[in-house]
């Protein structure tokens, strides 16, 4: 998805080796739904400001860092490659992880919150006992994070595993383990639910499974697991 | 105002007459519970540059959660101690860590505000004044410096003007969740921690963290910086 070259040809032509020519700019993702529509579950200002605001400006930041790399490898300045990865995984990974979570919400009436059947929903109950126990492992796991990060439902496409995973600030999953697939996470910033639960994170963790997109979940699972 | 001991000497007495019977290890009696400081202003005494709405959730639960979560870790490091169980000593570090240092950093971050009235935003004079244009040129630097550092912080943790106790020198840090600036180096000393995580802020600034640092300095208390700068610095 990410780097598209331009013609072989104006590459020979001018530039140095190593440049990434028509580097992609990534932009915002628009959500399925309305900013209200997750609501009382999740407020619109707070759809809103984290969409908007917060989202966009990962992105604006990534594609500002993928540009000064660019230019970066023009120089062959690795001083300055090696120092821009930091602002690349930060902003890289908050728009990855934000992209991903806005499909894993939907509104009551689209299905958020229904259970998953077929075989995600068997393999939950194989690996967990059932989807209550998960959730609960999920609430536990999102509740002690110290700091910000992200709480996943992870799939080892290797092993065919499922499991229960954090990552630290905007850390995607992969990060983790090369073959972790996010079936879905949920953003336990603080940006994500204070304006609406305050320090009660835990409210928000229990709150949140109302609009949880498990259609969208299950089709990640089938496809990995067909 | 923070570290009040429980009846530590009652308790040593009943328990060494208890061990001498039977227990060999060494035992953490009398441990102390820590408490939430008192605020030195009201909570609303900072605005408009933090909202009492931000102060009072702030104190009353945000440190106070770290003073119990805490105080319950250090219990369980008792028991785990007593039972010379190494893996649980070793696994509740991390519990200590997180909320030892929350409480640490906000028990010094309520002592780093103060409000107008009482000087707040006024800056430092004497020797801490002196050493800040020496070692950043001018005030107006190193406001600058922190603000851009607290901006770039990626996640939640806390920017720090501290002062390096051997070299005399000054320095601005970073640290990550509620790591004490004492982990960036063991003779660093906090003149002045400013909170970015989130809940510091978001109530009243939302995302532009940049504008709660901009309006911060006006209750900043420089004379606490100054105090603590000079038992270091006499």
């Amino acid at each position: 998805m990410a780097l598209r070259s331009v013609s072989r040809k104006s590459l020979c032509l001018g530039l140095a080796v190593g440049q990434v020519r028509g580097l992609q700019s990534f932009s915002l993702p628009e959500l399925p739904y309305d900013y209200g529509a997750l609501e009382p579950v999740i407020s619109k200002e707070i759809m809103q400001l984290h969409h908007l605001k917060h989202h966009q400006t990962y992105i604006t930041n990534y594609n500002k860092a993928l540009e000064q790399l660019d230019e970066a490898l023009a120089k062959a300045d690795s001083s300055s490659i090696v120092q821009l990865q930091s602002a690349i995984k930060f902003n890289g990974g908050g728009h990855i992880n934000h992209s991903i979570f806005w499909k894993n919400l939907t509104p009551v009436r689209e299905g958020g919150g229904e259970p998953p059947k077929a075989s995600l929903g068997w393999a939950i109950d194989t690996q967990f006992g059932s989807l209550e126990v998960l959730i609960q492992r999920v609430n536990a796991e999102g509740a002690a994070l110290q700091g910000s990060g992200w709480v996943w439902l992870a799939l080892d496409k290797e092993l065919k595993k499922l499991s229960i995973q954090t990552t630290a600030n905007q850390d995607p999953l992969v990060t983790k383990g090369s073959a972790l697939v996010p079936l879905f996470g949920i953003d336990v910033w603080e940006h994500a639910y204070y304006l609406q639960y305050k320090n009660v994170k835990a409210d928000y963790l229990k709150n949140i499974w109302k609009v949880i997109n498990w259609k969208y979940a299950s089709e990640v699972y089938e496809k990995e697991i067909p | 105002m923070a570290f009040r001991p429980l009846l530590s000497r009652t308790l040593g007495l009943t328990q060494t007459l208890t061990h001498s019977h039977s227990h060999t290890l060494t035992q953490l009696r009398g441990l102390q519970t820590f408490s939430l400081p008192d605020l030195s202003y009201d909570y609303g005494a900072l605005e408009p540059a933090i909202s009492g709405e931000i102060m009072q959730l702030h104190h009353q639960k945000h440190h106070q959660a770290y003073i119990t979560n805490y105080n319950k870790a250090l219990e369980q490091l008792q028991d785990a101690v007593a039972k010379g169980d190494s893996s649980s000593v070793v696994k509740l570090q991390s519990a200590i860590k997180f909320n030892g240092g929350g409480h640490i950093n906000h028990s010094i971050f309520w002592k780093n505000l103060t409000p107008v009235s009482e000087g707040g935003g006024e800056p430092p004079h004497g020797s801490l004044g002196w050493a800040i244009d020496t070692h950043f040129g001018s005030m107006e630097a190193l406001v600058q410096k922190i603000s851009a550092e607290g901006a770039a912080l990626q996640g939640s943790g806390w920017v720090w003007l501290g002062l390096d106790k051997e070299s005399k020198k000054l320095v601005v840090d970073t640290t990550a969740n509620q790591d004490p600036l004492v982990t960036k180096g063991a003779n660093l000393v906090p003149l002045l921690g400013i909170d970015v995580w989130e809940h510091a802020y978001y109530l009243q600034y939302k995302n532009v963290r940049p504008d709660y640092l901009k309006n911060i300095w006006k209750v900043i208390n420089w004379k606490y910086a100054s105090q603590v700068y000079e038992k270091e610095c006499p």
